[in-house]
């Protein structure tokens, strides 16, 4: 199941579509990507991205919000009425807006501008192993699931309790958990967790995966103390024992 | 001139009421003045002679009938008829009409009247004395008939009862109407001053004014609505032009981040980067400040221990000491993201003068609940307490943070985010060193669940 989170034998982990009108950050972004093993491909609107995405076979598109002409979102539905290609998008700076409604217009994940070239490295990685790992219609656009009375909302990144409270996490936590909802009943080695979310890719300091489990226990057990959700496995991680269904 | 204060009403609804009952009073009692004064006049010279024989004749008329009547209900009758003009009593201790003196009065020329036109002997009451006024006449059975020389128990007493009465009417009806003023002239006088003073304030309500009420009233609240709208789209072209600055420069900051990641000297390379972050940090933070209250976050029931604990986690994720300690579960309906907003200003500008913050959560009366952030730095000085809110302001030099502060937003949008929530927040100095915020929220009402939207 997680073979494809190995490198694959040409060397290449995938090729992007970058649709971003400024010149400079395109051309700095493709030589980041292929340094870390990517093939890149670039637009700068809408029309010139339907063309590259005729053309040639793209795994990943990272797309901008503000692009002259058609904008970002607009795009973004756009494909994603005709496909299940991943996209990324490039938000403004402090809008939650923007992420919020890239999210709902099915975006996959977002990076704010400016970005730490880092963290956009690590977000497409774990976008395109999820793409992977789950197949592109499990793994993408996950509906909203339920586990023991909590629901949990993929897009919206939230979590409501069996009383309807809506309890934060980080996204960490988020990515840790939705993992684990989605693997319930098979056990998870911390390695595997760490595969299937970002990683704490985006704080100087990593977290171990018991740190963010740990957390989570505080946050959604009846008792942290005596976890019956999360459950520990000798040797081996973790098992999430609740009965996940799609709400 | 504090004299004069103490009995001048200090409201408007007062002085107009003061006035109108002195004015009332004042009319009354000039018109009844007048209204007395000619009615003296009436009962001297030629008016008073006629008077008199008017008086005669219907006294003497009455008398008659009561002398022909033949039955008590007759009698009765006509006694009802008279309008209580005349009364039946006994003939004791009547005596001749001797006319008054020094001077004769109406009462004697009525007397007069009636023996000299008439044929009717007017009796007058000798013992007890007394009764001056009024004119007995005999019907036989030792009864007489008593009439008031004047009609209706004489004018000025008519005019005193009614003058009264009519005053109390008027100035019962004057406070009603006061009432009516303070409604309809100064209520809108007071939602004036109201909207004039909550303008701009967090959470204030921007509807605009009514502009019913008397002409001047309106006028001005069309004057205060007029400049608020004014007012407002200058403040959102302000904000439009800040937050198109803060959309503009991110595709260049984007271009000098990514060039930077390039630059070979480390150090050279990790200082221009935490710049760049600085520099991204602020722009988020103007464009928090001017952005708040523009997209409203509907109120939602919030876990807020695990908003604290993802706030602290955030903090120690980068390696601040900051910890949560109170409930582990309370849900409160308010604005989780804008709370978040606010609790992570204070945690922030707490990890900037102290080593160690501390988190934690109380509940207080009718759903209420504090945050409270300490931190182990120096405290601040009681002459800033009040300023540090301000926006843009930055601290003391002493303070100067090596490029670690921002524009000096974070305490104001926390405190606009608290006054959201119509709550309040206070800074307190720790002993022996270290300052302690408190915020107080008051739940919202929910607007709708939020769940219901999210599964359709």
């Amino acid at each position: 199941m997680f073979s494809a989170m190995s490198p694959p034998p040409n060397g290449n982990f995938g090729h992007i579509l970058i649709v971003e009108d400024d010149a400079t950050i395109h051309l700095m972004l493709s030589e980041t990507l292929r340094e870390n093993g990517f093939s890149v491909s670039t637009a700068t609107s809408g029309v010139e991205m339907d063309r590259a995405l005729r053309r040639e076979d793209v795994d990943l598109v990272v797309l901008d919000v503000m692009l002259p002409g058609e904008d970002g979102f607009s795009i973004c539905s756009r494909l994603r009425a005709t496909s299940n290609l991943p996209i990324l998008m490039l938000t403004a700076l402090g809008e939650d807006f923007d992420r919020i409604v890239g999210l709902e217009i099915g975006a996959d994940d977002y990076v704010t501008k400016p970005f730490n070239s880092r963290e956009l490295v690590a977000r497409i990685r774990a976008l395109l192993r999820r793409t992977r790992a789950f197949g592109a219609k499990a793994g993408r656009r996950l509906g909203p699931l339920r586990f023991a009375g909590w629901r949990i909302f993929p897009a919206e990144r939230r979590l409501l309790s069996p009383e309807g409270v809506r309890v934060t996490t980080t996204s960490a936590e988020f990515d840790v958990l939705l993992a684990l909802c989605q693997h319930s009943g098979e056990v998870l080695s911390r390695e595997q967790l760490l595969e299937l979310t970002h990683g704490g890719a985006a704080g100087p300091i990593e977290r171990s995966i018991d740190v963010h489990i740990s957390r989570i226990r505080q946050k959604i057990e009846p008792d942290p103390r005596d976890p019956t959700l999360i459950m520990t496995v000798r040797l081996g991680g973790y098992i999430f024992t609740p009965e996940v269904e799609a709400l | 001139m504090s004299a004069r204060r103490r009995f001048v009403p200090g409201t408007i609804a007062g002085q107009i009421m003061g006035l109108l009952i002195i004015a009332v009073l004042l009319g009354v009692g000039l018109a009844s003045a007048v209204l007395l004064y000619l009615i003296d006049r009436e009962q001297t010279g030629t008016d008073r002679e006629i008077s008199a024989t008017v008086r005669a004749a219907h006294i003497a008329a009455i008398t008659r009938e009561v002398q022909g009547a033949n039955s008590k209900g007759q009698l009765s009758n006509l006694l009802r008829d008279a309008h209580v003009d005349a009364g039946l009593v006994s003939a004791e201790g009547l005596g001749s009409w001797t006319p008054s003196t020094p001077t004769p009065r109406f009462v004697d020329a009525v007397a007069a009247n009636l023996r000299e036109d008439w044929g009717l002997e007017p009796l007058r009451r000798v013992s007890p004395p007394g009764d001056a006024d009024s004119i007995f006449l005999e019907v036989g059975d030792q009864r007489a008939l008593r009439f008031e020389a004047f009609r209706h128990g004489g004018l000025h007493n008519f005019l005193l009862v009614q003058t009264i009465g009519a005053l109390a009417i008027i100035t019962l009806s004057i406070l009603f109407l006061s009432i009516y003023a303070v409604r309809w002239i100064v209520s809108p006088l007071s939602s004036i001053a109201s909207a004039a003073r909550s303008f701009g304030r967090a959470g204030a309500d921007e509807d605009e004014l009514g502009v019913d009420g008397p002409r001047e009233i309106a006028e001005t609240a069309q004057a205060l609505n007029d400049m608020r709208r004014r007012v407002r789209t200058l403040v959102n072209e302000r904000t439009q032009m800040l937050v198109a600055i803060g959309h503009d420069l991110r595709t260049p900051l984007t271009r000098l981040r990514l060039r930077a990641e390039r630059v070979r000297d480390e150090p050279l390379r990790a200082a221009m980067l935490q710049d760049i972050v600085r520099v991204g940090e602020m722009l988020a933070e103007t464009l928090a400040y001017v952005r708040q209250g523009n997209h409203q976050e509907q109120p939602s029931l919030t876990d807020l221990p695990s908003l604290l604990e993802t706030i602290a986690a955030q903090f120690s994720d980068v390696g601040e000491k900051v910890a949560y300690g109170g409930p582990e579960r309370l849900a409160f309906a308010g604005r989780a993201q804008a709370i978040g907003r606010a609790v992570t200003n204070v945690v922030e500008n707490g990890t900037k003068f102290g080593s160690c913050v501390d988190i934690s959560l109380r509940t207080l009366d009718h759903g209420a609940v504090e945050i409270q952030v300490d931190d182990d730095g120096p405290g601040i000085s009681p002459a800033l307490l009040g300023r540090v809110f301000e926006p843009f302001f930055k601290g003391d030099s002493a303070r100067s943070l090596e490029g670690r502060g921002g524009f000096g937003l974070g305490l104001a949008i926390a405190r606009d985010i608290v006054e959201r929530h119509g709550g309040a927040i206070a800074l307190v100095n720790r002993e022996p060193h270290g300052l302690s915020v408190r915020m107080t929220f008051k739940p919202l009402p929910l607007m709708q669940v939020w769940e219901a939207a999210s599964a359709a």
